[in-house]
């Protein structure tokens, strides 16, 4: 049986496991090719007009699996939570249900769910048609497996990226799925290595940093992916960092929020903010010239004040 | 201390009367006007939800007027309601305003709960008045919701355009005066009767609309261009699940109203599977109500971004497929226009009504 799993949102972070996963347990996953033209139009014809991109990019994925890569189902991510009392976005709780209604009818779909009691790589994620279907065993197997690959991952995406030279040193903010699709972030972090940029993800905060209480706060955030991104702001603004980037998706709830609590405190370290928005319609040109200005002031500061 | 609150429908009256009744000072903002949306839009985040910005235009407007204190609501997400506060603080504070918040969490929040926030803002002396002073507002609350609920029920049947406005305007301010539960009764007595003289169009069934979405943007009736009354006035029947009375049962009481909770989730069940923050999952389930009793129509509103409708509007298409009911959803926000929602209303109950006449 052919499985599509879409590259799209937390593919970025789990996908390589679920691959593993699916391939364990006998079946044959078919990953949709990095997000291009082609997906992000037939999301943006299948979603409704004011859905965020991320997700509006998923449904094309979706449509792609179904309609060019034809397969005989879809596997669909429904990660509520993937640690203890932080949601990720309502959007994600909607998700299975959103997709419903772009797939064709009957097309079924195979569910990831992650919540308080399902736990990342347990037995009760899957999805009951598999459970029923395969020796628990054999699923058991599969997910020791797939713990592993989402392990390497992690190292993967810890590591520091791009030169390690003196040079300019600047921490990205973003969401994983913004910050790795290469055609969403219009490969910032490609770019940004080009230019000999030491680059800081949210990923590479160390845990102590995201387990921390923040400053002025109080009560914590309870979004997963905006908690990591107020967390990496300020280990950023700790390293020293020359500057911070910020991609956020058009049409995000949770950023609006962060954004500003991040704006804010960045400010008062004086740690210059270049805030850029991505939609369907971002052009490049603009992009470009943007994050070049940005790189020539942080330049420009830096040599001056030392 | 000078308390100030968000505008929204009744909360004024509410919160104005439980104070009062405390003998706490309080600082009204004035009714959401173009000074508040100005205010609010300047000094929020662009992409911020709508109500957030009109709330901060509240707390300013009501600052300027020598507030010092905000009550309000918190959450536990995953929504953005329950940050709201967070951020607002900053922003006030990075305006200069010293102001304090209390704001009423529910418990899991990873804040003090509620009561305790209540305690060190009130003390013990109003603390126990508080209970007395609760019910009474409850009082009042329920004889806004019935006047409300009948002129709804009244507008499209009145035989001459105008009486059951007025009727609405003058008693909904007979309520909010009164100050002894003996005259709330009184209020209520006089309501029904005056309601049951006015005279009718005979034998006429209006159209039914059910009025869902995001809750500020249901309730507010300055925010949604007063939508109900705009839907009154084309002859159409106007009923809504949301209130602030429901809204206080589901969060504040909850062990009153799991079944409520529960029914809602059944109704849901079949087109979307669980939570989704805020009312997302109530839409689907009041358009499946909708569906299931034979309602002509059903009208979402939201504002802009907001997650858990737009959820919820990914998914009311199929709802309205099953059941044939026409579905029309409205974003709005500060650059929505009254003459534009109003046109978008009229063609909707055009379509309906023509839909019924060939059915007819
Ligand atoms: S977190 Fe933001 S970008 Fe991600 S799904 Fe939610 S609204 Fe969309
Ligand atoms: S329910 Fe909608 S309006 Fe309310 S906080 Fe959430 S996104 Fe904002």
């Amino acid at each position: 049986m052919r499985i599509g799993i879409p590259r799209a949102l937390l593919y970025h972070w789990y996908g390589k496991a679920w691959e593993s996963f699916l391939l364990a347990c006998g079946f044959t996953p078919v990953v949709s090719p990095p997000t291009g033209r082609r997906q992000v139009e037939l999301g943006v014809r299948a979603a409704q007009d004011e859905i965020c991109l991320p997700v509006k990019v998923f449904m094309g994925h979706v449509r792609y699996l179904a309609e060019v890569e034809k397969v005989d189902a879809v596997f669909v991510p429904h990660q509520i939570q993937v640690e203890k009392n932080r949601f990720i976005c309502p959007k994600f709780m909607g998700l299975p249900d959103m997709v419903r209604a772009v797939l064709p009818r009957g097309m079924p779909m195979l569910l990831w769910l992650n919540d308080r009691q399902r736990h990342l790589w347990s037995v009760q994620a899957v999805d009951g048609q598999i459970r029923r279907k395969l020796p628990k065993e054999k699923i058991r197997r599969a997910l020791s497996l797939a713990r592993q690959v989402a392990s390497e991952r992690w190292t993967e995406l810890a590591q520091a990226a791009g030169s390690q030279n003196q040079g300019l040193q600047i921490g990205v903010i973003a969401h994983p799925y913004c910050l790795y699709d290469g055609h969403l972030s219009m490969d910032l972090l490609g770019r940004l290595r080009a230019a000999d940029v030491q680059v800081l993800t949210p990923e590479m905060t160390p845990d102590r940093w995201l387990q921390a209480k923040i400053p002025g706060l109080n009560k914590p955030l309870f979004w997963t992916l905006g908690r990591r991104i107020m967390a990496a702001a300020l280990y950023y603004a700790e390293q020293g960092v020359d500057g911070v980037i910020h991609l956020a998706a058009f049409g995000c709830g949770p950023e609006s929020v962060v954004g500003e609590l991040v704006a804010r405190r960045l400010q008062e370290h004086g740690i210059p903010l270049l805030g850029l928005n991505l939609d369907e319609h971002t052009g490049e040109a603009g992009f470009a010239t943007r994050l070049e200005a940005f790189l020539d002031l942080v330049t420009r500061r830096k040599s001056c004040c030392g | 201390m000078r308390v100030t609150f968000p505008q929204m429908a009744e909360v004024q009256i509410l919160l104005e009367t439980i104070l009062h009744e405390l003998g706490v000072e309080t600082v009204s903002p004035p009714p959401i006007n173009g000074e508040t949306v100005e205010l609010g839009v300047k000094y929020a985040p662009e992409f911020i939800c709508y109500p957030f910005k009109m709330n901060l235009g509240n707390y300013l407007q009501a600052l300027q007027r020598g507030a010092d204190t905000v009550l309000m609501a918190g959450g536990c997400g995953p929504c953005r309601f329950g940050n709201y506060a967070e951020v607002q603080q900053e922003i006030l504070r990075g305006l200069g305003y010293d102001v304090k918040f209390i704001i009423l969490e529910p418990p899991r929040a990873g804040a003090p709960p509620f009561w305790r926030e209540l305690l060190a803002f009130l003390g013990w002396r109003r603390m126990l008045k508080l209970p007395q002073a609760l019910g009474f507002a409850w009082k009042k609350l329920n004889v806004l919701e019935e006047i409300n609920r009948k002129v709804r029920w009244l507008q499209p049947r009145e035989a001459q355009v105008g009486n059951a406005l007025a009727l609405y305007r003058r008693y909904r301010r007979l309520a909010a005066e009164a100050s002894l539960v003996k005259d709330l009764a009184l209020v209520r007595e006089s309501f029904r009767q005056e309601l049951a003289a006015v005279p009718r169009r005979e034998g006429y069934r209006p159209l039914r609309i059910l009025l869902a979405g995001e809750i500020y943007m249901v309730l507010e009736p300055n925010v949604n261009f007063h939508v109900e009354e705009t839907l009154g006035r084309m002859d159409v029947e106007v009923h809504r699940a949301i209130s602030i009375s429901n809204w206080v049962k589901e969060n504040l009481l909850r062990g009153l109203n799991r079944r409520a909770v529960q029914r809602q989730a059944l109704r849901a069940e079949k087109y979307l599977r669980c939570f989704v923050g805020g009312h997302g999952r109530e839409t689907v389930a009041e358009a499946v109500h909708a569906g299931v009793n034979g309602y002509d129509g059903m009208v979402q509103i939201m504002p802009f971004t907001c997650m858990p409708e737009l959820v919820a509007q990914s998914i009311l298409p199929e709802v309205g497929r099953d059941y044939r009911l026409p579905v029309m959803t409205l974003i709005l926000d500060e650059h929505s226009g009254e003459a534009g929602v109003c046109t978008r209303l009229e063609a909707f109950v055009d379509l309906i009504r023509r839909g019924r006449e060939k059915s007819a």
